[in-house]
């Protein structure tokens, strides 16, 4: 009786368990149904948008503005984070994604792949403004022809210096061509202000995307992994060379760049656009120190452009409101209007024809020179970049060879090795 | 079918559904998920072939020896700091008990990331307060996040300060526990404070110990606050720990089927080395 006893709850337990189950299922297909009847304009309609930090912000000014033009679409914005935890849960269990999603323009092929069929092909809708969006940016968010998304910001590079500290050390900016003269440059600046460095990194492969950007490199070509080509060899003796000079300094991450420059630490930085707001807002003392020029390049008169950084806004096929859901990422990254607000956040637009705009040309006061116009000439002759559907499963292995080669790990060991784990992860071939 | 019998197990019935939607699903889906190549929402079957690649890459071999080294001197150090702590905390000398009980307990309240934060400024390479205190008695700067050794000194050090309260407080409880009457016998016997220590106090309690070092050993095989938002697992993976490189195969590159299979080859080392520990101290008896 008792054994009995035990059995039936057991199977109460369980009963109560699948039905809960069962029920989820249900909702499941439901949305799935409604996902057919995309809303017009003239229903209401509720969107979410998820994105992070700055990006985020900029969108939330956007809504009022928005909804002047669409008073009946709703917009909520999701903040989420630069690890993509709160959406990824959503796309694999197919039910709970938000109508727009942000990703970097460089993960957005390994979701295309990772995720197939979770994002709106707008091929059609976004024709008419093929071009309007800078060249490059239309790469990370085409697949087999088709577009899956619309290209946010860019991140054309510069090289930030202080104006002050190089003239203390007897530096002409102009005399710096190339990469070799700026290390060159260096050596003089922690000779003649001993403690301050010329310039930092951080524990990721920024800088490296940076010189591989430059030299037109990519980490996958032709549907192969090429993160052992000659171009990387080249990106990665470079920092190696920097840091073995003694002429750059490891801050490790963004938090630990702002100490260095407040202390005067070091001298210049090499980063792209988006960094002179985090100067302005972060170091407002050193206001009218800062100047701006295009980075060094290889060999003399060769490429100084290189795009590092940038983000995209793609429709969720989950979506119950996909046109809405269009209509929203068509408003804040076609128009003035909404371009204008993204500006005041520092995200540099890749939709040019806003370049033309009045405010697009306003003096910045912390820099004292037309920011953005001096930005956009940084865009022309950026390479566009090749990241492949890898750069979800690619991020710790490239972090670990610069890591490797910077400890003085054998170049071309390094770079064999990390092609092959990346090779491991993604099923790619790796370009011999 | 007596209702009066049934009774009871309704009143279970709330853990059981719980326990079996929060629990025993996901350690059931993991395991079928660990045989499968399941990549975003896609996934194949593919047998062995996750436990294979994971068995064969350097990566989380270099993990689990990181962990081994940090255990090897961090659970030691803890726990022999937690034993003087709680004999201290149990002296008659000592006034205002519970105030020290409390400073001692603190740092397990506080929270992991803001610990964590915290010590990055206090331990920063170029204008951190550590090496500050250390330039006054001319010691050179550490680098506590560049040198490999270094950086596996400072994850032990943070650990240490987060975890020796909690055992202190189990260790303290366990003292309280003894019986009086063997101290006075030993009293009378003519035994020191210290034979009396390593006498009465360790042996009795030898469960306890094995309680807190087991938690201890488990806690720090599953590392991963304090090296993921101190180091990053760097330099060059000195740092790495094995639940960082699940967690990178699992939410950077949702790799969730090898993510999964490496969850079930951590789950099988920790519980090989709990079983060892259990059997080398005879299940702490006394």
């Amino acid at each position: 009786m008792k054994r009995f006893s035990v059995l039936l709850s057991l199977l109460v337990v369980l009963s109560i368990f699948l039905t809960a189950c069962s029920g989820g299922k249900e909702k499941d297909g439901k949305a799935s149904s409604t996902n057919e009847t995309a809303g017009s304009t003239n229903e209401k309609a509720t969107i979410t948008v998820a994105a992070w930090n700055a990006a985020a912000d900029a969108l939330t000014e956007q809504i009022a503005g928005f909804n002047q033009k669409y008073p009946n679409i709703k917009v909520e914005i999701l903040r989420a984070d630069t690890g993509y935890t709160k959406v990824t849960p959503a796309l694999a269990a197919g039910t709970g994604a938000p109508d727009v999603i942000q990703t970097q323009a460089r993960d957005f092929q390994a979701f295309l792949q990772k995720f197939p069929d979770q994002f709106v092909d707008i091929t059609d809708k976004t024709q008419k403004y093929k071009n309007d969006f800078v060249e490059s940016s239309w790469k990370s968010v085409t697949k087999d022809n088709k577009v899956y998304a619309l290209p946010w910001d860019l991140g054309p590079t510069a090289l930030y210096y202080r104006i002050d500290l190089f003239e203390k050390a007897g530096i002409d900016v102009k005399s710096i061509q190339t990469w070799d003269e700026y290390i060159e440059a260096g050596k003089k600046l922690k000779e003649a202000i001993p403690g301050t460095a010329m310039t930092l990194y951080t524990d990721d492969f920024n800088l490296y995307e940076i010189f591989l950007n430059q030299m037109g490199g990519s980490y996958v070509k032709d549907g192969k992994i090429n993160v052992n080509s000659p171009e990387s060899k080249k990106a990665l003796l470079l920092q190696k060379k920097m840091k073995d000079e003694g002429i750059a300094i490891n801050v490790h991450d963004g938090n630990g760049r702002i100490p260095a420059l407040t202390n005067d630490k070091v001298a210049s930085v090499i980063l792209p656009v988006w960094y002179a707001g985090t100067l302005s807002h972060s170091v407002e003392k050193q206001a009218g120190k800062w100047g701006i020029v295009p980075i060094p390049a290889f060999e003399k008169g060769g490429n100084t452009q290189a795009n590092l950084g940038g983000s995209i806004l793609a429709v969720s096929k989950q979506s119950k409101n996909a046109d809405a859901a269009f209509k929203f990422i068509e408003y804040v990254l076609t128009t003035d209007e909404g371009q204008k607000i993204m500006l005041q956040y520092g995200l540099f637009p890749s939709y040019t024809p806003f370049y033309k705009s009045e405010v697009f040309n306003t003096e910045d006061k912390y820099f004292g020179m037309e920011l953005y116009p001096f930005f956009a000439k940084l865009t022309t002759t950026i390479k566009g970049m090749e990241y492949g559907p890898i750069m979800l499963d690619a991020t710790k292995p490239l972090k670990d060879m610069i890591d490797g080669v910077l400890t003085g790990n054998d170049v071309d060991k390094t770079m064999e090795t990390t092609a092959e784990s990346i090779s491991k992860s993604t099923k790619l071939d790796v370009n011999k | 079918m007596n209702p009066k019998k049934l009774t009871p197990y309704l009143f279970l019935s709330p853990f059981f559904i719980v326990f079996a939607v929060f629990m025993a699903y996901p350690i059931i889906e993991s395991f079928y998920l660990s045989f499968t190549s399941a990549q975003g929402n896609q996934a194949e079957w593919v047998g062995l072939e996750n436990f294979k690649n994971i068995l064969t890459d350097g990566l989380f071999w270099k993990s689990l020896y990181n962990v081994f080294i940090i255990l090897i001197v961090q659970v030691p150090v803890m726990l022999i700091l937690g034993i003087f702590l709680a004999v201290l905390l149990n002296s008659k000398f000592i006034k205002g008990k519970g105030i020290f009980r409390l400073f001692i307990f603190l740092p397990v309240l506080i929270d992991l990331v803001t610990y964590s934060i915290v010590f990055t400024l206090i331990f920063n390479e170029q204008f951190g307060m550590m090496n500050y205190v250390l330039g006054l008695f001319h010691i050179d700067p550490i680098h506590w996040f560049s040198d490999p050794i270094w950086s596996k000194v400072l994850i032990v050090i943070a650990v240490t300060w987060r975890w020796t309260g909690y055992n202190t407080i189990i260790l303290l409880a366990g003292i309280t526990t003894i019986d009086h009457s063997l101290y006075e016998s030993a009293e009378v016997d003519g035994a020191n404070k210290f034979t009396q220590f390593f006498k009465i106090t360790i042996p009795m309690l030898k469960p306890i110990l094995l309680f807190c070092g087991i938690l201890s050993t488990i806690g720090t095989i599953q590392l991963f606050t304090e090296p993921s938002l101190l180091t990053a697992g760097g330099p060059n993976n000195a740092t790495n720990t094995p639940i960082m490189y699940l967690y990178q195969f699992g939410f950077q590159s949702f790799q969730f089927g090898y993510a999964s299979a490496s969850a079930y080859v951590i789950t099988i080392i920790v519980g090989v080395i709990s079983f060892f520990q259990i059997k080398i101290t005879k299940g702490g008896k006394i």
